[in-house]
């Protein structure tokens, strides 16, 4: 539990770290300094510059904001939806259910990643970033969903044979009084459910930005930045190059701290 | 008996997942917003001919029974459709890839699979879970596949089966070591060593047989993990396979290509997930 | 009676945070059947677990002396606990379902019981078992041993977890109420099986029980453990005499007066049938 709530605590002061970095005056994320491409570090740049003089430390602050803030807003709407699809194929007539569990059997079958790629080439050339930053999100959370879903509908399922729903049942509940019971039952499945999908998320983003695929210039993206380290003679200038990747790796241990349950 | 029918309701079920995924993929590629464009019409030069030539297309394709018809007889005639960016049959340029990504993907399996079985045997023998097995796996897991391919190349060592190997290790590791500490505190392990059985006879005749589920599942876990590491590795590590084809083919919006490649994977995800037993999550691993 | 002390038991055992059993002092004799009783949460499955060297297995800590033999087994390592585990002291547990692997068939679980502790192979393990399922009775009958935990009865598996027990003909068995998961019928059944186990073979046993009716059919001597300490160990035949108030309650639980239940010691539970019958009418 205490290195649960240590790592909240060093995520939260990460993320106001970043932000004050992003919103102090005088720093912007696409100002090309065109005199100081690849600069070590520096007074005005403390991190250094990247290959078009964009201040990197400015750069992956944004990066971390936005990529947290992505990937929580997905995992939120995949859980939501996965609640919703779990618990309305439970409770309805079983071969609804059944049908429901093959939609999430489909999903799960297809490589997420493929997928992925297939949907964001899909899209229209003249996107701008922001929409390309929410169309990825968005794709994450809607390929996220059946997991969880599968899940939420087992323990669904198991709630309808309980004897506490059976009282309830017997006392003559109607059926909106009944979801009232059973969402607070549904809650231990689906904290860890989005607990877990935010670090899958920001790894995924990540990826796919690694591979172009991701979010659009100028705006920062984890992927973007990981995709500097490909051209190795940047890595002969200067060690910051490993800023990004190195503060990636720490949010994502932080955050799968956050989400580890205690166990027995 | 039983054991036959069970087989063919899970095939039957697989086959008609399939077919759910070739007809939704081909829907979803077909109606989305960017798929009657393509980068030739940015370009002053083709736009008047690649105009023609996309208008040609959509009136191939245009309502959804025509789609379908025209997507089922590329497959049956074996081409899976024409590629938009050479021009070829999509199975030409699919087939010799085929064999390299397979047998990346199936040395990474093995060795991983190898690997985080000593480790997790060794880990769950002890009380609690020890910080040197958990640490090295968190934090390979806390990596993305695309850094460390890169840092790996960088750094001139390994290549990619060593960075899949990694990855699947830890994933299976993580699952491995949970699924067999459950089994340890089982009370039929208990009254088993008061009987005075050793260790490694416990775990040969009393653990695995009791987690042979589990190990189909990470079976499964295992081939969908490959799946995703595919891409980045091989992109990164320039290894002519099937991810690096679809990658390209992701760039250059070469929709027909990409489409075969997804379906092909899901088609491989789906037959290998038949031998698992439904009920066991494992993505929750 | 021959008055060897085959276990001498002085130890106290606890889990992180929390002292189970604070001082239990108790022997046995060769041959003799001690009956443990307590009521629920008294630390009888500690002790059980702590006699047999896997309490650390389970978070918990003992000190003290178990000298078995002369042997302290406390002393020992686990790999040498190890080897006397079912060889010379054998635990019949408490509940028959969660004790076998539902996983493998029984015919496994005697192999691999015997290969254990015994280099000589499967025909030497159907010789023996021949005799020993004659002795519980069970079928001797390769397709019942094909079966698996889930396709026999609790009673049925009680017994097997019985066989198991003997396989290796231990000097101690520690049987940790070995009929609570039962139905009365097959209760009276097992306890008379342990009974004529324990007069043919002369198998030291020592029985824990909640329940003090088959304690006083079964045993020899009686100790009373409460709250983690044993208070009172006396003779069954005197029980009458006893003092402590946990013993006085458990005695005043009983359906029957404690002298009515050791006047049918002795006899078998069909003898005594009879008699009662007889009695009546």
């Amino acid at each position: 539990m205490r290195a649960r709530r240590l790592a909240l605590w060093a995520l939260l002061g990460l993320v106001l770290a970043a932000a004050a970095v992003v919103w102090a005056p005088n720093s912007s994320y696409s100002n090309q300094d065109r005199d100081l491409p690849l600069a070590g570090a520096s007074v005005h740049h403390p991190a250094g510059t990247d290959a078009l003089g964009r201040d990197r430390m400015v750069r992956v602050a944004a990066a971390l904001l936005l990529g947290l803030a992505g990937a929580v807003a997905a995992a939120a709407a995949t859980t939501l939806a996965a609640a919703a699809v779990g618990a309305l194929s439970a409770f309805s007539p079983a071969a609804l259910g059944a049908a429901g569990m093959m939609v999430c059997d489909v999903f799960l079958a297809l490589p997420w990643l493929f997928l992925l790629m297939m949907v964001r080439s899909a899209l229209p050339l003249t996107t701008s970033p922001g929409s390309s930053a929410a169309i990825t999100f968005f794709v994450l959370a809607a390929l996220g969903w059946p997991a969880c879903a599968r899940a939420v509908y087992r323990g669904a399922v198991n709630l309808k044979h309980a004897e506490w729903m059976l009282q309830a049942r017997a006392g003559g509940l109607r059926p909106s009084q009944m979801l009232r019971h059973v969402m607070p039952n549904l809650m231990p499945l689906l904290v860890p459910q989005f607990l877990i999908s935010i670090p899958a998320f920001i790894m995924a983003e990540a990826n796919l930005g690694a591979l172009g695929l991701g979010i659009g210039e100028p705006l920062p993206s984890w992927g973007g930045m990981l995709a500097e380290l490909d051209s190795s003679a940047m890595l002969l200038q200067t060690r910051w190059v490993y800023l990004p990747i190195a503060l990636l790796i720490l949010v994502l241990l932080l955050v799968e701290a956050i989400s580890v349950e205690a166990r027995p | 008996m039983r054991g036959a029918t069970r087989l063919l309701q899970r095939l039957a079920r697989t086959l008609l997942v399939v077919l759910l995924v070739v007809v939704g993929s081909t829907l979803l590629m077909r109606f989305a917003p960017g798929y009657l464009s393509d980068a030739r019409e940015m370009d002053a030069r083709y736009a008047g001919a690649a105009r023609i030539e996309l208008s040609a297309e959509a009136a191939r394709s245009g309502t959804l029974w025509q789609l379908l018809s025209n997507e089922m007889h590329a497959w049956t005639k074996g081409s899976l459709g024409l590629s938009r960016q050479y021009d070829v049959p999509v199975l030409q340029l699919i087939g010799p890839r085929l064999a390299v990504t397979g047998s990346l993907m199936l040395r990474s399996i093995v060795l991983a699979w190898t690997l985080a079985l000593c480790a997790s045997l060794l880990s769950s023998a002890g009380r609690n879970p020890s910080m040197l097995w958990q640490a090295p796996a968190a934090v390979l897991l806390a990596v993305p596949t695309a850094a460390m391919a890169t840092l790996s190349l960088l750094a001139g060592s390994g290549g990619p089966v060593l960075v899949m190997t990694l990855l699947l290790a830890a994933r299976d590791f993580k699952f491995l070591d949970r699924t067999l500490r459950t089994a340890w505190r089982d009370p039929c392990l208990l009254q088993a060593r008061a009987q005075g059985i050793p260790a490694l006879r416990l775990v040969r005749a009393h653990i695995l047989p009791g987690i042979r589920p589990q190990l189909l599942a990470l079976a499964t876990l295992s081939i969908v993990t490959a799946l995703g590491a595919l891409v980045p590795v091989e992109v990164i590590f320039n290894v002519p396979g099937v991810g690096q084809l679809a990658w390209n083919a992701a760039m250059n919006r070469d929709l027909p290509v990409l489409l075969a490649v997804t379906m092909i994977m899901a088609i491989a995800v789906t037959l290998a997930g038949m031998t698992s037993d439904r009920s066991i999550d494992w993505q929750a691993a | 009676m021959n008055g060897d002390i085959l276990l001498r038991v002085q130890l106290q055992a606890g889990y992180a945070g929390k002292q189970v059993l604070h001082d239990v002092r108790f022997e046995l004799q060769r041959g003799e059947v001690l009956g443990l009783v307590g009521t629920s949460g008294a630390g009888k499955s500690t002790l059980v677990q702590s006699l047999l060297g896997l309490l650390p297995w389970r978070g918990g800590r003992v000190t003290g002396q178990v000298m078995l033999d002369g042997q302290n087994l406390l002393a020992l390592s686990d790999r040498e606990l190890r080897k006397l585990r079912g060889r010379q002291v054998a635990l019949i547990p408490q509940s028959p379902m969660t004790a076998l692997n539902a996983a493998i068939s029984l015919q496994t679980h005697f192999n691999e019981a015997w290969k254990a502790h015994e280099k000589s192979g499967v025909a030497a393990l159907a010789r023996r078992l021949r005799t020993l399922l004659a002795e519980v009775q069970l079928p001797f009958d390769a397709e019942f041993l094909r079966r698996r935990p889930s396709q026999i009865s609790v009673g049925q598996a009680q017994r097997v977890l019985i066989a198991l027990a003997l396989l290796h003909r231990p000097a101690l068995i520690i049987a940790d109420e070995p009929t609570s998961a039962l139905d009365p019928v097959t209760q009276t059944q097992i306890v008379e099986l342990l009974k004529s186990l324990n007069r043919l073979h002369g198998t030291t046993l020592l029985y824990i029980s909640h329940d003090l009716v088959s304690v006083l059919q079964l045993s020899d001597r009686v100790a009373v453990l409460d709250a983690g300490t044993i208070v009172e160990t006396l003779p069954v035949l005197d029980i009458g005499q006893a003092r402590h108030p946990s013993t006085l309650a458990l005695l005043k639980a009983l359906p029957v007066p404690a002298e009515v239940l050791l006047s049918y010691r002795g006899r078998s539970a069909a003898e005594s049938a009879d008699h009662i019958l007889s009695k009546c009418s």
